[in-house]
């Protein structure tokens, strides 16, 4: 697919599907300064492996499997984190995650339906502390609140937001046997 | 149903909040239970999913501003992908909006399409090839940023900017060419005291950060001036005309120096000229022909001098301009126009690569560069009347000969590289780095010897037998020859070095005939 239709069709795959690849990572990689770093490889590499790709339906899986590897190498280049999780158990997230690109899809389709349900103050509170460049401790300080009393509200809202994406996700898209979720 | 416990330290781990002895008995849970597992994927899912809608102008306005944006380091695009990435901008865009239509995209601010030399200072340098808001240094070289927006920004190192977003620039220090289409009317480079409104079209600005001094050339339509902050427009300058301002008085200018503003066309050829060093520094490389005109016009020099072939003598041929603005080129359009060369020498293998523009396949077989005789171990390059490329070495019993690939086109710059390897028995030609000629041969000649060889016109034996001419029609800009097989990547890296502009496509199109036998 080394041509220009190869370029662009690369292009909109990854646009497409760039949330979550990324949200792959995010699982099992918590620094977003990390995530970032091995997003570019995986990128890279991709896109030098685009040639074997023959089923593009396939692609946000197959980039899935990149990005463990992508992980993995990272991870043992970098100077270990004692919070780092083993190395299987991150290999078993990230794979099982790949299994369920779908779904992973259509909850972050829904997210801004549901971020907008949010009361005013929560949501402005929300994209303040995911606005890059903004720390917990400036926000909760602008607030007036203690940075414990922000995450607590914040670990709220990500669980309101996770079961109102959920609800919209099944709604829309129906009962998925991928899914992975349980519940 | 996930306790309320785990859902506690999955999110103490995630936000670095955890105890050593919580994160054993998370990872031991982690481990047993797939709907935890899956429940730390579905957080990661929404905060993925936060921070993207975070990056994206929304309803919202921030409390405060962020001190710098993190650049997401969004793709590793080379240089050519780039072109496709611009051309794409306004179509992400569309696909997501800010809306939940799908999984968001980041906006671009602008994005680094060429360069030339370009080397930025740590921490003050793009995320690959992507610019977001914030403070640039470029130490040296040339580099061109396309907004999202539309405008460009031909930028001439060493020079320091600042970038506010697609309409808004400051320069702090150097000189900068700004191109700017309709779609970007009002795009803006500030300065210490003035800030400078394209109205459309085409300036150049360089910046004293020692003095304050801005001077600012408009090459094309009109800017406005304003001073630093404010919206009344101070002047309005013209084509042709140019302003000098230090501590908010203006002055006349100095005259023009158009080189001291790079366009987006000179990159291609700025980046050329510093491969030069790279070039004659391979140890394999026979010979260099930048076809440069030297005061002696007929004569094509070699610049590679470490391996005896001598420079080439031009009979005809005349001096044209090459793949860029500055860069010189043989035109080949008379059946009596040829340069010719004398590769001395026996080789066991040879690479041949040519830049080339064929403004017609005016008969069976039009010549790049051949020996100049039919013997073994000769050479022989040329390309068939629907410019399939044919040749190799010459002597040895062929098992197999095919074309593979797409002609060349005419009217296109285009790489052509010959590769012959005796050992490995095969020629191979390759055009813009694809395989499009192949033969196989069963046993070896001795040795490659080219020997006396001419371009763009072989002296063939056949003309005495009433055959027709194998002239070329067209242009010659660079001819490099190797004493070894380059590889397919070797090949289309030098490709991709020497491509002729930003839109330049590697991309031939088909024969629109079925292919011809050999």
């Amino acid at each position: 697919m080394e041509t220009t239709n190869g370029h662009e069709k690369f292009i909109e795959l990854l646009a497409r599907h760039e949330g979550v690849i990324r949200a792959s990572i995010r699982a099992v990689v918590r620094r977003p300064e990390d995530v970032d770093e091995i997003m570019q490889s995986v990128s890279l590499t991709a896109w030098r492996r685009f040639d074997s790709v023959t089923d593009v339906e396939g692609f946000a899986k197959w980039a899935c499997v990149i990005a463990r590897y992508e992980i993995l190498k990272f991870q043992r280049a970098k100077a270990r984190d004692r919070f780092e999780l083993d190395e299987a158990l991150m290999a078993k997230i990230v794979d099982e995650g790949a299994e369920e690109t779908k779904t992973r899809s259509s909850r972050m389709a829904h997210l801004q339906e549901c971020l907008n349900k949010l009361p005013e103050l929560r949501r402005l509170l929300v994209m303040q502390v995911y606005a890059p460049g903004c720390s917990m401790k400036d926000v909760a300080e602008r607030m007036g609140k203690s940075q414990d009393g922000l995450y607590q509200l914040l670990r709220r809202i990500r669980l309101e937001l996770k079961t109102c994406v959920e609800v919209q996700a099944s709604r829309t898209d129906g009962p998925d046997g991928n899914r992975g979720l349980a519940r | 149903m996930i306790d309320d416990d785990n859902l506690r330290l999955l999110d103490e781990w995630r936000h670095g909040r955890i105890s050593e002895s919580d994160f054993a008995i998370l990872q031991q849970r982690l481990n047993e239970s797939a709907e935890l597992r899956a429940e730390l994927r579905a957080l990661a899912d929404v905060e993925e999913g936060l921070s993207s809608l975070a990056l994206q102008p929304i309803a919202i306005e921030p409390l405060q501003q962020p001190k710098r944006l993190v650049a997401r380091q969004w793709l590793p695009w080379t240089l050519a992908a780039a072109a496709a990435v611009m051309a794409l901008v306004g179509w992400l865009r569309n696909v997501d909006g800010g809306k939940s239509s799908g999984a968001p995209v980041a906006s671009v601010t602008a994005l680094l399409v060429d360069e030339a030399g370009a080397e930025f200072a740590q921490k003050r340098q793009p995320g690959e090839v992507r610019f977001d808001p914030g403070s640039y240094e470029l130490r040296s070289g040339t580099v061109q940023l396309r907004y999202a927006n539309g405008a460009d920004l031909v930028i001439q190192g060493p020079a320091r900017f600042d970038i506010r977003d697609e309409f808004h620039t400051q320069l702090l220090s150097g000189r900068v060419r700004a191109i700017v289409p309709p779609t970007a009317h009002g795009f803006t480079v500030e300065t210490r005291d003035v800030t400078y409104e394209d109205m459309g079209t085409e300036f150049g600005l360089s910046m004293d950060a020692t003095t304050g001094e801005s001077t600012m050339h408009v090459f094309d339509g009109q800017v406005n001036l304003h001073r630093a902050g404010a919206k009344e427009i101070l002047q309005s300058v013209h084509e042709g005309d140019a302003v000098r301002c230090l501590d908010g008085k203006f002055a006349a200018a100095p005259e023009l120096d158009l080189d001291q503003f790079p366009s987006p066309g000179d990159i291609g050829f700025l980046r050329w000229n510093a491969l030069r060093s790279e070039m004659l520094a391979e140890p394999h490389l026979i010979a260099w022909f930048p076809f440069v005109r030297e005061n002696n016009a007929s004569i094509l020099t070699n610049a590679q001098r470490a391996h005896g072939v001598p420079d080439g003598r031009i009979a005809g041929a005349q001096w044209a301009t090459g793949r860029w603005a500055g860069k010189q080129a043989l035109l080949f359009d008379r059946d009596t126009d040829f340069a010719e060369l004398e590769i001395p020498g026996e080789y066991q293998e040879l690479s041949i690569g040519v830049w080339l523009k064929v403004d017609r396949f005016d008969w069976e077989m039009n010549a790049i560069l051949n020996s100049n005789g039919s013997d073994s171990g000769d050479v022989h390059f040329q390309m068939t009347r629907h410019g399939l490329p044919r040749g190799g070495v010459l002597g040895p019993e062929k098992t197999s000969a095919s074309w593979v690939g797409n002609p060349i086109p005419a009217a296109k710059w285009v790489h052509v590289v010959s590769v012959m390897s005796l050992p490995k028995l095969q020629n191979v030609i390759y055009v813009n780095g694809e395989r499009v000629w192949e033969v196989d041969v069963k046993s070896p000649v001795p040795a490659i010897t080219p020997g006396f060889c001419r371009i763009g016109n072989w002296l063939q034996e056949g003309l005495k037998y009433g055959s027709s001419p194998r002239a070329m029609r067209g242009k010659i800009d660079e001819i490099a020859i190797w004493d070894r097989a380059l590889t397919q990547t070797e090949v289309r890296a030098l490709t991709e070095k020497g491509r002729p502009s930003l839109l330049w496509s590697r991309d031939n199109p088909p024969l629109r005939t079925p292919m011809p036998k050999p």
